[in-house]
């Protein structure tokens, strides 16, 4: 009887949390279709410039309504036994969870095709990951088909995907990682362009070992240990500052940048809430 | 004969006229003319030297690099050249370079790059040449250095010739037209993306013999001036335009175009912010005292008209402000643009203008006109075009040309005062 309340209320914390999570992601996503697109650019030649611009505003219009709906419709989010699939609001929810999780497995999909001459690109469906697995899980939960311990596996999974393409990019010294980690030394410490050479040096020394750190971490939170919570904790912190780094080096009005990264922190945190919360209720009982 | 007829005789002979000079004017308008001239370049088969061109990277007036390719590696590359026309007889031509590096290009079929790298020559001079592989031959071409004195003079600037392969041949042609018409132009700044996968080298060969459309009929070649964009990842780049800036320098280098004319490029494709910013800083600061008119180039935009701005606004712009650069050409965008002056991110008459933003070939974009760098007295539309940037003692005539030649817009830009 405990396990089975213990194991409703994880789902529905987790829920919960991913649907916060995931209505962020949409906004971030919807704000940077301000601009075209990589679905954008590969239709420009075939479609000319109308078609790919409605294309574009049209996903938009989607994903800002899928952030404003998504976090309120919530009842849905039961498990099996109270799953109503004749209800519209589940139905509905489950339409703009597909949509949410294709669009982001599709743009990551893009960006690596449409820059296929470029191997930092090609670790974006890697990179990408969590963003795509968290409304898949999400759909699970909704459709209430999906094991507890199963669905907190595939977010695991999922951040150890974006840690590992994130490290792989920073391990081959991603010149865009770069400028984040100079631009950021600006802010914090002025800009002077005379230093901006030796500021780069520091970069690159830099980014090995924050790959590095990131596979360790992508290893760690997959396998057993009793530090999980701690790993989990980490990268959210680790993955919040990553995302951050944009507004540090470019400035606030790269904000869709930090939303549109919210699973690569926001999934790491709610995964050491969910198990901050179960150790708590466990030492209770 | 009644008046009536008589005037519609009239009128249709001056139509009829006017129909033949503006086709005259313009061919490539015509999809036959375009059709034709392609099926004319030069044939891609045994050591045939096809796919040529000039590179000019930082010291144009005594150096020049012919490049071009052939299908097999062969034996015996070299460039004979001389200060006068010797109507393509090869042992006619009082010099020689035997090519400096050959290679096969990746991922290609067999097909090899060969670059002749020509030093010591003389600034503002017209040099002849034709290009020899294992005994076969290219038409007789020439190109004229830049000048080393303060003299009027011109070049061609555009990016973006990426996917339209029809239009792109449209461009080429004009600018061929441009150049012959026009002895002032003396080179082309092209703004990077040339193709849209920079390692598909089917798509580079095709742009390569597209190119040989930017040689006039009688034989000018244009240098170019090469700016790597974000299709053209990879190392083909490198191995068609013989590794602008060097290896050390990824692809950033500066170019003297006259003793008063500068041309910074830029690659926004790499780190942007370290070791680039701080040569950036270096060589803006030793070129601005000494020449009149300081630009830049490179591909993704500071101040762009379609998509958000590149890492270039973050690092650069303060630089181009503080070393009050003269003009930024910018390309990615696929629109005609050109912001208002800009200073510490206000519209400033003391600040610095950006045009670009490509229109080689690329189907256009619509620009988002309410941003507010590009209201009155800057502009932004969309169109085919190339822009034509003359240099004068006294002003920088700016001018976008338009595949039927009708100008889209048009700047004069004064010296700084000192
Ligand atoms: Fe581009």
């Amino acid at each position: 009887m405990v396990n089975s309340l213990e194991t409703h209320l994880s789902y529905a914390r987790m829920a919960c949390g991913l649907r916060w999570i995931i209505s962020l992601q949409c906004f971030g996503y919807a704000a940077s279709l301000a601009v075209p697109s990589h679905l954008n650019s590969w239709l420009l030649p075939l479609q000319g410039d109308a078609f790919a611009g409605s294309v574009d505003t049209t996903i938009a219009l989607i994903l800002w309504v899928a952030g404003c709906a998504l976090p309120f419709l919530g009842r849905a989010s039961l498990p099996a036994s109270q799953t109503k699939w004749s209800c519209p609001v589940v139905r509905c929810d489950a339409a703009l969870l597909c949509f949410v999780a294709g669009w982001t497995f599709f743009n990551a999909v893009l960006s690596w095709q449409m820059n296929i001459e470029d191997k930092f690109a090609a670790t974006d469906p890697f990179g990408h990951a969590v963003r795509f697995v968290a409304p898949v899980v999400l759909l699970v939960c909704v459709t209430g088909t999906g094991y507890y311990p199963k669905l907190e596996g595939y977010l695991r999974i999922g951040i150890a995907s974006t840690f590992i393409g994130h490290g792989l990019a920073a391990y081959w010294l991603k010149p865009g990682f770069v400028d984040l980690i100079v631009g950021t030394i600006d802010t914090f410490l002025g800009s002077d362009w005379r230093l901006a050479e030796e500021r780069e040096k520091i970069a690159l020394l830099l980014l090995p070992w924050i790959g590095r750190i990131d596979f360790l971490l992508a290893c760690l939170i997959l396998l057993p240990s009793k530090y999980r919570k701690t790993i989990a904790l980490w990268m959210g912190i680790w993955g919040f500052v990553t995302a951050t780094s944009r507004l540090t080096a470019f400035g606030i009005e790269r904000w869709p940048d930090l939303i549109i990264r919210a699973a690569n922190w926001g999934i790491p945190l709610l995964l050491w809430w969910e198990m901050r919360a179960k150790i708590k209720s466990s030492k209770h009982s | 004969m009644k008046p009536t007829t008589l005037h519609l005789t009239l009128l249709l002979s001056i139509s009829l006229l006017k129909g033949i000079s503006a086709n005259e004017k313009t061919p490539w308008l015509d999809e036959k003319f375009v059709n034709q001239k392609t099926v004319g370049l030069s044939k891609l088969e045994s050591s045939n030297p096809a796919q040529w061109r000039v590179i000019w990277k930082t010291d144009p007036a005594n150096k020049a690099t012919v490049s071009w390719t052939t299908a097999m590696v062969g034996k015996n590359h070299l460039v004979h050249y001389d200060l006068k026309s010797r109507k393509g007889f090869p042992k006619n031509y009082t010099y020689k370079k035997v090519s400096d590096r050959n290679g096969r290009f990746s991922g290609s079929g067999g097909e090899h790059f060969h670059h002749a790298r020509l030093a010591e020559l003389k600034p503002s001079t017209t040099y002849w040449f034709v290009i020899e592989s294992d005994g076969l031959f290219s038409p007789e071409m020439h190109f004229t250095t830049a000048p080393v004195n303060d003299r009027s003079f011109s070049v061609l600037f555009g990016g973006d010739s990426r996917s339209g392969h029809f239009a792109r041949a449209q461009v080429n042609l004009l600018m061929a037209a441009l150049s012959e018409e026009n002895p002032e132009i003396i080179a082309f700044a092209h703004g990077g993306d040339y193709i849209s996968s920079g390692k598909n080298w089917g798509q580079w060969s095709r742009w390569l013999s597209q190119h040989e459309l930017t040689v006039a009929a009688s034989g000018k070649v244009l240098p170019i001036i090469p700016t790597r964009g974000n299709h053209d990842g990879g190392p083909l780049f490198d191995e068609i335009f013989d590794s602008p800036g060097g290896k050390e320098r990824e692809n950033y280098f500066s170019t003297r175009l006259s003793s008063q004319v500068a041309l910074v490029t830029l690659n926004t494709e790499t780190k942007a912010g370290g070791a680039q910013r701080t040569w950036l800083g270096k060589t803006l600061q030793s070129l601005r005292p000494e020449v009149r008119w300081l630009l830049a180039e490179y591909h993704r935009p500071a101040w762009p008209a379609v998509k958000r701005p590149g890492a270039a606004q973050e690092f650069w712009v303060p630089l181009f402000e503080e070393f009050d650069v003269d003009l930024v050409v910018e390309s990615d965008g696929h629109v005609i643009k050109r912001t208002v002056p800009i200073r510490n991110e206000k519209k400033d008459s003391t600040g610095v203008v950006y045009v670009g933003e490509g229109g080689l070939g690329v189907s256009q974009r619509k620009p988002d006109l309410s941003r507010w760098y590009l209201r009155s007295p800057g502009m932004a539309t969309r169109g085919h075009h190339v822009m034509n940037i003359r240099f004068t003692p006294e002003k920088i005539d700016y001018k976008v040309v338009l595949l039927d030649r009708s100008i889209a817009d048009q700047a004069i830009f004064r010296p700084r005062k000192k």
